[in-house]
């Protein structure tokens, strides 16, 4: 079954119509769509021919996590996840439309704290929703986070891991480089939500700072060298304008050891919170 | 700060346990299924016994179930340890999420039923990857979903420290929020002093207990004088005894041809200024030649009573470990740690040149492998000025 194909057997499956590819990555393809005059996004897995095996099974989780997950900094998933083909071909299922930009277009020039603080606060409230019931994104990049007319979301935890199931992406850890934590980087490192603070801060880092915390340029072995000796540098030494305690809150989401990071992403949302308290010195 | 007695075999030992926590030399008794029966046997009391007497005078009673023991090579000293009935099937067998839940369950009704603290019991790790590390992991949170105030322990041999996965590892267990860690760094050799020549191995069991530490209390188990840099880097108690399965863990602990008897007839005087021990035919000639000295290195009368050397040297670990943890800060702690260290070494050099190499030896032996550690630890935290 070629995608023409699974296209039409989706929209049929789904009842959509008019729908157009708005975005393509590895085994996934994204389109717009219409169902009965509403908006949605349609949600394309490729199953033959892929390289993964657990294709499926990682899709099913994806969308069993997020119809579950209800955070307005969460994308809401609207169907269940319907499997296309006898093979089976491909797995399709359906989200919210969402308006406004990935965080990837706003990323280049120092934001002022306000503004990364309000990144913290909407992306880490989504995680920590996530955390909560047991699950850790793993793969949270600039692609992955909008900033939407109802303030930010996170998107496509379809690399998420339930912390209670057995993995199946075994000692092979996903992500994308330039947005790892060390233990993405390590063999058989082991993802906590702590990893998933680690990235939250890289996200706020470049916001802040217009460059990675750990460069990812280079042959992919010595990034991964770097991100597990490299120093990131102190955000304070970059933006020497921020108060310790708002450096302090990237500095420690960006700790080398996860035991010493803020362990989950509600604590960071409560570090900020107390911040504001005293006043955001 | 606080100073735990661990569990051993000699005759006598909850009398001086009790004894010791009566002197207000130690805060703790951690009793072992190794070393007190559950059941009472020949003349030894059982741990309900036990703990009265420990909390008559005045001492916190702890049951670690020594699961970490169970498992090194060599282990034959189940005499006791098989009157607990720790395990559903046979016995170490951790091979199914059921067998490890029935295990931590009856850990846990064994120590609810002396009132004792739940301390989740683990395995010992030589790798923080693999099956071991991960039933390791499984136990914890096994301790975690039944009751989670639950204490919790990491026992690592030579190949968990030198690991870089360690602080991976050290992440995950970070998540169960334990109140408290009993950490141990089981060693290959079962001798006191122990081998401290690998810098790294204590660095990195630092770094993990100064992460631990961060939300939790830490106990460093069977680590005597060498405790001391793991409480620069935030540990708040030390275990220890008087005899070197107390002070050491390893696999001739559990064993029972344990070497140690051997070796515990020689007595040893512990000088706190010079953060070592002494065998007593140089203690009598340092007394005797040179007393204004011993006097400084050795507060309070050299008096070679049984009673006295116990409670004398279980005073100078819990001395020294209040003048390491009484700073807030891990920088402060590391510089405390630091001077005790360069006054001995200080001491002991001038010792060496008129009474020989034994000073020099015990240089070696006592503060030169931690200092090497502490300085690595220190170093690679920017905490070493």
């Amino acid at each position: 079954m070629n995608e023409q194909e699974v296209l039409a057997e989706a929209e049929s499956a789904l009842g959509l119509a008019g729908s157009r590819q708005i975005a393509r990555g590895g085994q996934k393809i994204v389109y717009r769509s219409d169902q009965a005059g509403n908006p949605v996004v349609l949600k394309v897995g490729l199953l033959s021919g892929a390289l993964d095996p657990h294709g499926l099974e990682r899709c099913r989780r994806e969308v069993d996590l997020l119809r579950r997950l209800d955070s307005p900094h969460l994308v809401r998933v609207l169907s269940e996840l319907h499997v296309i083909g006898s093979g089976p071909d491909a797995v399709v299922w359906l989200e919210e439309d969402l308006d406004g930009t990935d965080l990837g277009t706003l990323l280049g020039q120092e934001w002022p704290w306000d503004a990364v603080r309000g990144l913290l606060l909407g992306v880490g409230s989504g995680l920590s929703v996530m955390h909560a019931n047991g699950y850790v994104h793993r793969d949270l990049s600039p692609g992955n986070v909008r900033q939407t007319s109802q303030g930010w979301k996170v998107m496509d935890p379809g690399l998420a891991k339930h912390l209670n199931r057995t993995s199946i992406t075994g000692l092979w850890q996903p992500g994308t480089p330039g947005y790892l934590s060390p233990e993405h980087g390590s063999i058989g490192g082991r993802v906590t939500p702590a990893s998933d603070v680690y990235c939250l801060g890289i996200l706020a880092f470049i916001a802040l700072t217009g460059s990675f915390p750990i460069e990812p340029y280079g042959a992919p072995e010595e990034y991964q060298q770097r991100l597990l000796l490299g120093r990131v540098p102190r955000t304070a030494s970059l933006r020497p304008d921020l108060s310790a305690n708002q450096a302090a809150v990237i500095d420690r989401c960006l700790t080398r050891q996860p035991a010493r990071r803020y362990l989950d992403a509600g604590e960071v949302v409560t570090a900020l919170s107390a911040l504001e308290g005293s006043g955001g010195s | 700060m606080a100073l735990y007695l661990h569990d051993g075999s000699y005759q006598g030992q909850t009398s001086w346990s009790v004894e010791a926590l009566r002197a207000g030399v130690a805060d703790a008794l951690v009793v072992s299924p190794f070393f007190t029966p559950w059941l009472p046997r020949k003349a030894q009391p059982n741990p309900a016994v036990v703990a009265e007497k420990v909390r008559d005078a005045g001492g916190e009673f702890i049951i670690d179930a020594t699961t970490h023991g169970l498992r090194l090579p060599g282990v034959d000293n189940l005499a006791s340890y098989n009157t607990w009935q720790l395990w559903a099937g046979a016995r170490g067998d951790l091979s199914t999420d059921d067998l490890i839940e029935q295990h931590v369950e009856r850990v846990f009704e064994r120590q609810d039923d002396v009132s004792a603290p739940r301390l989740t019991p683990t395995v010992a790790l030589d790798s923080p990857i693999g099956g071991d590390a991960d039933t390791a992991l499984a136990m914890a949170q096994t301790g975690r979903r039944a009751d989670e105030r639950a204490w919790q322990s990491l026992a690592g041999r030579r190949g968990l420290w030198l690991s870089e996965g360690l602080d991976d590892y050290v992440g995950s267990l970070a998540q169960l929020r334990a109140p408290v860690w009993f950490v141990t760094h089981v060693r290959e050799e079962g001798v006191y002093p122990p081998d401290m020549t690998e810098a790294a191995q204590v660095a990195a069991l630092c770094r993990t207990v100064e992460s631990l530490s961060l939300r939790s209390r830490v106990v460093l188990c069977q680590a005597d004088l060498f405790g001391l840099p793991a409480v620069a880097a935030g540990a708040d108690t030390v275990g220890t005894g008087w005899h070197t399965k107390q002070r050491v863990c390893s696999p001739a602990a559990y064993q029972t041809n344990d070497p140690d008897s051997v070796r515990r007839a020689a007595t040893w005087f512990t000088y706190q200024g010079l953060s070592a021990r002494i065998h007593k035919t140089y203690s009598d000639i340092l007394t005797d030649r040179d007393r204004a000295r011993a006097a400084r290195l050795y507060p309070g009368a050299v008096v070679a009573t049984g009673r006295n050397v116990r409670n004398h040297h279980l005073q100078v670990v819990r001395d020294l470990t209040a003048t390491v943890g009484a700073h807030p800060s891990r920088a402060d702690r590391v510089a405390a740690l630091r001077s005790i260290y360069e006054t001995a070494v200080a001491e002991l050099d001038e010792l060496a040149r008129p009474y020989g190499r034994t000073f020099t030896q015990q240089r070696s032996d006592f503060i030169d492998g931690p200092m090497a550690a502490l300085k690595m630890y220190a170093e690679a935290e920017g905490i070493w000025d």
